[in-house]
């Protein structure tokens, strides 16, 4: 019997692609002056369409991204192409998103664990 | 509204009132520059801000408004003609005793340094305050 | 002693439920098993839509938070509100087992 549907999976797999997000823009601020470090980003678009998408993904399979470089980031006199209002709007939103998801899933499981206990008196 | 493109606009402002504030930084200390590799005094500059059509900025900036963010279409530089001050012991003094000054008036300079920060300061607040918003939409339905 | 579902005894024949849709909340309007199905369905439909509001969200296409929140707290409501009519039918149907013929 499944008792976690796609919804479900693919939140927690929503869940962990933000998370590697924000350790990514995090080591951007962190590097905000060191000289020849390039911004970097992660594109998880696809994966994130896919692990909604009943059947597109096997169960319980990781999600793997790899941080590739920023290109619209615009490279300073010393090679370092990290600019912090950028990153610090980045890592708002992406926090605030893990944040909108994690209470989401929260709700879900909650909501199954009512449906559970709901008839039992 | 989509989460991030609120964000995005925000951080579009903060990203054009730095740079607004580089330039300003950029004439306070060229004030007396009389030397530049163009030749001739430094010429003061300035920002030209245009707002953007949508589509333009980040890629999250899915759904926004047109003419949403801000952006420096350009420096331009000051196109009057530059101080002329009576100094004859300056080693850039004319053969009338003459020194052509970079047009920075210094008092300008900083009423517009305090006019970018409060800008900033603004755009700050505003992604404060979206912050808020949305942390505000998650206690919904919460007991 | 033949037990018939409620909403099928010979003494409640004559009652229809109204046209418009039958309010879960009402007493004396519609069979219970009528409403007990419309509250089903009308709760899976809420739970679908949360689900595709979730979704939307979560692939990034320009779902509004706080739209969600609500299709999420409708789903909710109206499965509580379902839980409650199944409760009191249970309970109406163990009373009426218990009682001495």
């Amino acid at each position: 019997m499944r008792i976690f549907s796609t919804v479900i999976q693919g939140l927690g797999t929503a869940i962990e692609l933000h998370a590697a997000r924000q350790r990514v823009l995090a080591e951007n601020v962190a590097n905000a002056e060191t000289p020849g470090y390039r911004a970097r980003d992660l594109d998880f678009g696809a994966e994130l369409a896919n692990a909604f998408t009943p059947g597109a993904v096997p169960e319980n399979s990781r999600p793997a991204v790899s941080p590739i470089e920023d290109r619209t980031a615009i490279v300073k006199i010393d090679r370092n192409s990290v600019d912090l209002d950028t990153q610090m709007a980045r890592l708002s939103e992406n926090a605030l998103k893990l944040r909108a998801l994690s209470e989401i899933l929260g709700r879900k499981y909650a909501g199954l664990k009512r449906v559970i206990e709901g008839g039992a008196r | 509204m989509d989460l991030g493109a609120t964000l995005a606009i925000s951080s579009s402002g903060l990203r054009a009132q730095r740079l607004r504030m580089d330039v300003i930084a950029a004439n306070l200390a060229n004030a007396q520059s009389t030397r530049t590799p163009q030749g001739g005094p430094y010429r003061r500059r300035d920002v030209v801000l245009e707002a953007l059509p949508e589509g333009e900025t980040f890629d999250e900036l899915l759904g926004a408004a047109p003419g949403a963010a801000v952006r420096v279409a350009r420096v331009v530089e000051d196109r009057r003609p530059p101080r002329v001050v009576f100094d004859p012991g300056h080693p850039d003094a004319d053969g009338q005793g003459y020194v052509a000054m970079p047009n920075v008036n210094v008092m300008t300079e900083m009423v517009d340094l305090m006019a970018a920060t409060r800008a900033y300061e603004a755009n700050v607040a505003a992604v404060n305050a979206t912050k808020r918003v949305l942390e505000a939409a998650l206690e919904i339905g919460r007991v | 002693m033949d037990i018939k579902i409620v909403g099928q005894a010979p003494e409640l024949a004559g009652v229809r439920p109204p046209e418009a849709q039958p309010q879960p909340g009402s007493t004396g309007q519609g069979s219970f098993a009528q409403v007990l199905e419309d509250s089903l369905l009308e709760v899976n439909r809420m739970q679908q839509k949360a689900d595709a509001a979730i979704t939307a969200l979560a692939r990034g296409e320009g779902a509004s938070l706080h739209e969600t929140m609500i299709a999420m707290e409708q789903a909710d409501v109206s499965f509580r509100l379902m839980m409650q009519v199944r409760n009191k039918i249970v309970e109406a149907y163990q009373e009426i087992m218990r009682m001495q013929v």
